[in-house]
């Protein structure tokens, strides 16, 4: 039995500190996956904390047909999803929210984490990603991020998102076709 | 070209590294034959390199910190029942589906106590019958429980109807109107145990079973986060497929429908006199 099926029968029967062991374990991973797909801060804090409810609201239906992670993310995405009427994934159509991604990066230089210089690359180099992501659709983004950023294998995403095989490759491929059109002009500077 | 779309299922495997020994000699072939899918190839790793310069911000150690401090309190939060006792008296005077199903369903216990008082309650019908007192009242309660133990398993069916035909792809989280559903399935829950009181008899076991198992459905849905908690109705939905509710409602209604069809007083009515 892996330390996840444990740590779940444990909650299942009412231990918390089972279930807090189980937030502290996977807290990092759903906050970085809902950051990718909404690329808002605040966004992310919040949703990482609707996901862990739900879970606990949920956890006595969870059966382990299963991997934990894999439930994880997938009330991530759709907790990301039905955020669409509020901020979501309409966040980065507005400029604001890019101009704040590149001010949460002029915090961190400035708090010494990066170097400036590289940073002013970086934060250049990232409004470009985001504007090239914006333009991908939903489905295209949310696999995009989950393959390229959050590092989930093609199999997963096919578990979490319950999609077939070719359909979660080719819609990663047309992404990347889609990012490369937007990316070219940058192609010589690289 | 033609023969190039043949190789461009390969080119996202080759990017992640998945392709196996053989399909790379294929793909490696193809490459060095064909300079413009060496071009587009080379584009796309360079785009993976530029996309992989993202640096994702990390979230605040402060509110990483402090994550279950701020969690923990959520997970206890309990309704408030002044807020409960007004929404329901508020429910009460408002006419939506609900009341009317409420309506329909007192008409109809109406017309079965029309038709039991007509051909059953008279001197004849017992005599007829050789109905002892008792036996009768029994019969009586019995029939009022399962009268109203079809009631709850029609609402809870029409309430779950609505849940499922709600796809959370297509249909936005608001439309459902969730708090509305919830308020009703508080009253379902409620129901229930006293319900499954009045259904003792053995011939009752099975719609009794039934009515719990609704219970815990709506229990669940009761219990689901507010507004948006697309999750939670997947959960629900998922558990009302594995546990074949429908299934099991459909076949409860078909024999109540069969009973009151045999129903001797029914029987009688339609001018069979053969009791």
């Amino acid at each position: 039995m892996d330390k996840d099926t444990e740590l779940i029968k444990r909650a299942q029967s009412g231990d918390l500190n089972a279930f807090r062991e189980l937030v502290d374990e996977h807290k990092r991973n759903v906050y970085y996956l809902a950051f990718d797909l909404t690329r808002n801060r605040e966004d992310a804090e919040d949703i990482s904390q609707d996901v862990f409810l739900k879970v606990f609201r949920s956890l006595k239906n969870f059966r382990g047909d299963a991997k934990f992670s894999s439930w994880l993310y997938r009330i991530t995405v759709n907790t990301c999803l039905s955020l669409k009427s509020k901020k979501g994934y309409t966040a980065m159509q507005k400029s604001e929210n890019l101009e704040e991604i590149i001010d949460t990066k002029s915090e961190m230089s400035s708090s010494g984490n990066v170097d400036p210089e590289s940073h002013t690359e970086a934060g250049f180099i990232q409004k470009n990603i985001d504007k090239a992501i914006e333009k991908l659709s939903k489905r295209e983004r949310t696999i995009f991020v989950m393959r390229n950023y959050s590092g989930l294998s093609f199999g997963e995403i096919v578990k979490i998102l319950k999609l077939r095989p070719g359909t979660v490759r080719s819609t990663n491929f047309k992404a990347l076709e889609k990012l490369r059109k937007e990316l070219a002009f940058y192609k010589d500077e690289i | 070209m033609k023969e190039c779309n043949k190789y461009e299922r390969l080119f996202e495997k080759a990017l992640y590294n998945e392709l196996t020994k053989t399909e790379e000699n294929i793909f490696n072939e193809h490459l060095n034959s064909c300079s413009e899918c060496k071009e587009k190839f080379r584009d796309l790793q360079e785009t993976i390199n530029t996309i992989k310069k993202y640096q994702r911000p990390e979230p605040e150690e402060k509110f990483m910190n402090s994550f279950w401090e701020i969690l923990e309190p959520k997970l206890e939060v309990k309704e408030n029942p002044l807020k409960n006792f007004w929404l329901s008296f508020i429910e009460l005077f408002r006419f939506d589906p609900k009341f009317k199903y409420q309506l329909a369903g007192g008409l109809a216990l109406l017309v079965i106590g029309f038709v039991i008082g007509k051909f059953i309650m008279t001197d004849n019908g017992i005599q007829n019958r050789g109905i002892t007192s008792n036996k009768y009242k029994t019969e009586l309660n019995q029939t009022a429980a399962n009268v109203e133990a079809a009631k709850y398993i029609e609402r809870s069916k029409i309430l779950l109807l609505g849940i499922m035909n709600f796809d959370p792809t297509k249909d936005d989280a608001e439309t459902i109107n969730l708090p509305h559903i919830q308020t009703i399935s508080k009253r379902l829950a409620k129901q229930a145990p006293a319900l499954k009181v009045d259904l003792k008899e053995p011939s009752q076991q099975q719609v009794k079973q039934l009515v719990s198992d609704l219970q815990l459905i709506m229990l669940q849905i009761a219990n689901l986060e507010a507004k948006n908690d697309v999750d939670g109705i997947e959960l629900v939905k998922e558990g009302v497929n594995s546990q074949n509710i429908f299934l099991k409602i459909n076949i409860q209604q078909l024999l109540e429908s069969n009973k009151q069809f045999h129903k001797p007083g029914v029987q009688a009515g339609k001018g069979n006199t053969n009791i």
